[in-house]
């Protein structure tokens, strides 16, 4: 990952855990009232707090919240934090319970849980926007290069740019020719013959092939060498209906296609 | 007579065989396919291989071979295909350059020519003269210039046409006396690549055009398609080994296998397959591929292939 993007990642990150230990605070003072009740001590209860929150964190990385390309703007992205809000109430609960054996107000619980889910979210939302900001600005952005002047590579192009991605194209090689000199404002620089070429000039970070498949090879087998990332659309193998994962099988990597998606295949 | 071999082109369809070398330059069954075209060309002809600047050290490279022989090479100053001359560009350039003025034979780098190049060269007799080969298929001929015959001539030229009247196509071996050269400078101002388009033109000037028909093998070389086609039939049904090569344990060598210097193969099964030199092959299974020089491929199965210059491919 880019230096400036890790740097955005962590303040992203540091937020999100000031973010959740307000949720638990204004959770007690929504119950208690704005005062240290007596009964139920602040303290004691935001130390526990402070033990759920890195725990929370960490399962933010498990569920690959942090993860870069991840849509913020989606039901899954949603259900991620939801899942993330469960988890921070549930800790909560079994470490106080286990630490000071005592019963508390439920509510606290459902205020923390919708608290937390609401901030985060929300910032996550706002995050987003900083990083279509910082990609503008061309600030920890990964230099694209474009192999196809295909349909999909039209769609993809469009995308990135309208969506402001951190996956910045920069040039365009069509395989095939092309009476277009731009796609999109992205120069198509020439055929295949100015590949290695390119990717001096421009400085690629990756190599986002969209047509040519029988190339393919060779172009990852460059990308890997070069220490330059490679990624295709799944139309590339031909695969142009049905929803795509990624399943392992004895340990092995394939691309599973299905056709309908079921609401549960959703959630994770 | 002199002969112009056009080598110019920057053959991207087969990136990335020709990504640091020409497509006269490829491997064509023993040797670059260019080797083939000079070795045809009786040797009192003057030969100038035109060709680009990025080109041009791999082409003197290999000109080292054809020392004694009376050819030069020549070096257009385009360095990239958008600023390329075109083929009947580079020609006039050439000929202005050269200043030719005696009668000129016109060749294709990228094609590979079966017949007897001195039996075309006798049949010239003052008019230009193209070698048209019988395609045998309407739908291939489209792809080409059509020749259509009338009393032993050119009838009629269609260049790349929808409908051909014939399966009769222009290949790119041409003669062209001193008289119409200008005629060639003339026309690539106009339309700098359109090297068919030529004799339409000379044919609206009144000009007669011979024809040269032959049957022996002919091969544009324009797609890897075309390229492993050629090579399978002209290497055969047998096995080329170069010097240095080490074949170890169980090999299967099918069809049309060329192995290049100091390559080793180890455990494979080779089909209908093009090794270039100094590459180290270990337990793979490939099949119509072109391997070029210096790879190392472990545990593959490849069909269908090209491989870049210096992969280094494990599975």
């Amino acid at each position: 990952m880019k230096k400036q993007l890790i740097y955005l990642k962590l303040i992203q990150i540091f937020v999100d855990a000031i973010l959740i230990l307000g949720a638990f605070a204004l959770a007690y003072f929504l119950r208690i009232g704005f005062y240290f009740s007596s009964d139920f001590p602040f303290d004691q209860f935001f130390i526990v707090a402070l033990i759920t929150m890195p725990i929370t964190l960490l399962f933010m990385f498990f569920i690959r919240a942090y993860k870069l390309n991840q849509q913020i703007i989606s039901l899954r992205h949603i259900q991620r934090l939801t899942f993330v809000a469960l988890e921070n109430v549930f800790v909560f609960m079994i470490l106080y319970y286990f630490t000071y054996r005592e019963f508390f107000s439920r509510l606290i619980l459902i205020y923390a849980f919708v608290l937390t889910l609401t901030l985060t979210y929300t910032w996550h939302v706002l995050f987003r926007w900083i990083l279509q900001k910082a990609s503008q600005r061309e600030i920890g952005i990964y230099r694209t290069l474009i192999i196809g002047g295909n349909r999909p590579a039209h769609e993809i192009i469009k995308i990135l740019i309208t969506n402001k991605s951190h996956i910045k194209p920069v040039a365009v090689i069509d395989p095939h020719g092309t009476s277009k000199g731009v796609i999109h404002g992205i120069p198509v620089v020439g055929k295949m013959n100015v590949f290695e070429k390119t990717i001096a000039d421009h400085d690629i970070d990756i190599i986002l092939q969209a047509d040519n498949i029988e190339q393919s090879l060779n172009i990852i087998n460059y990308a890997l060498q070069n220490n330059i990332k490679y990624i295709m659309p799944p139309e590339l193998l031909g695969i142009f209906q049905g929803n795509q994962t990624l399943e392992e099988v004895e340990g092995l990597p394939f691309l599973k296609v299905h056709k309908d998606k079921k609401w549960w295949q959703s959630i994770w | 007579m002199k002969c112009i071999i056009l080598a110019g082109g920057f053959a991207t369809r087969l990136w990335p065989l020709t990504e640091s070398k020409a497509k006269p330059l490829l491997h064509l069954k023993d040797r670059p396919l260019i080797s083939h075209i000079v070795d045809q060309i009786p040797n009192d002809i003057e030969i100038i291989i035109s060709t680009n600047a990025v080109f041009e050290e791999e082409f003197k490279k290999w000109s080292i071979d054809y020392k004694g022989r009376n050819l030069e090479v020549f070096v257009e100053d385009s360095a990239s295909d958008e600023f390329k001359k075109g083929a009947l560009g580079a020609t006039a350039f050439v000929i202005g350059e050269k200043k030719i003025e005696e009668d000129l034979m016109l060749l294709a780098g990228d094609n590979y020519f079966g017949f007897d190049m001195q039996a075309f060269i006798n049949k010239f007799d003052g008019n230009p003269m193209l070698a048209a080969y019988d395609i045998k298929d309407l739908d291939q001929a489209r792809k080409f210039g059509v020749v259509v015959k009338r009393e032993g001539r050119v009838g009629e030229f269609q260049e790349k046409p929808e409908n051909p009247k014939s399966t009769l196509v222009s290949t790119g071996c041409y003669i062209f006396p001193k008289k119409n050269l200008i005629d060639i400078i003339d026309y690539a101002k106009k339309k700098n690549d359109d090297l068919g388009g030529v004799f339409e033109y000379l044919m609206q000037k009144g000009e007669l055009i011979d024809v040269f028909v032959f049957d022996e093998k002919w091969y544009d070389i324009g797609s890897f398609d075309a390229y492993l086609k050629a090579n399978k039939e002209l290497i055969g049904n047998q096995i080329i080994e170069k010097s240095n090569v080490k074949k170890e344990g169980n090999n299967k060598l099918i069809g049309s296998v060329f192995l290049g210097r100091n390559t080793t193969i180890n455990n494979c099964v080779l089909e209908d397959t093009v090794i270039l030199n100094d590459c180290n092959i270990d337990n793979c299974v490939i099949r119509k591929c072109v391997i070029d020089e210096n790879c190392t491929l472990k545990n593959l199965d490849l069909s269908h292939k090209m491989i870049r210059q210096g992969s280094e491919i494990e599975k």
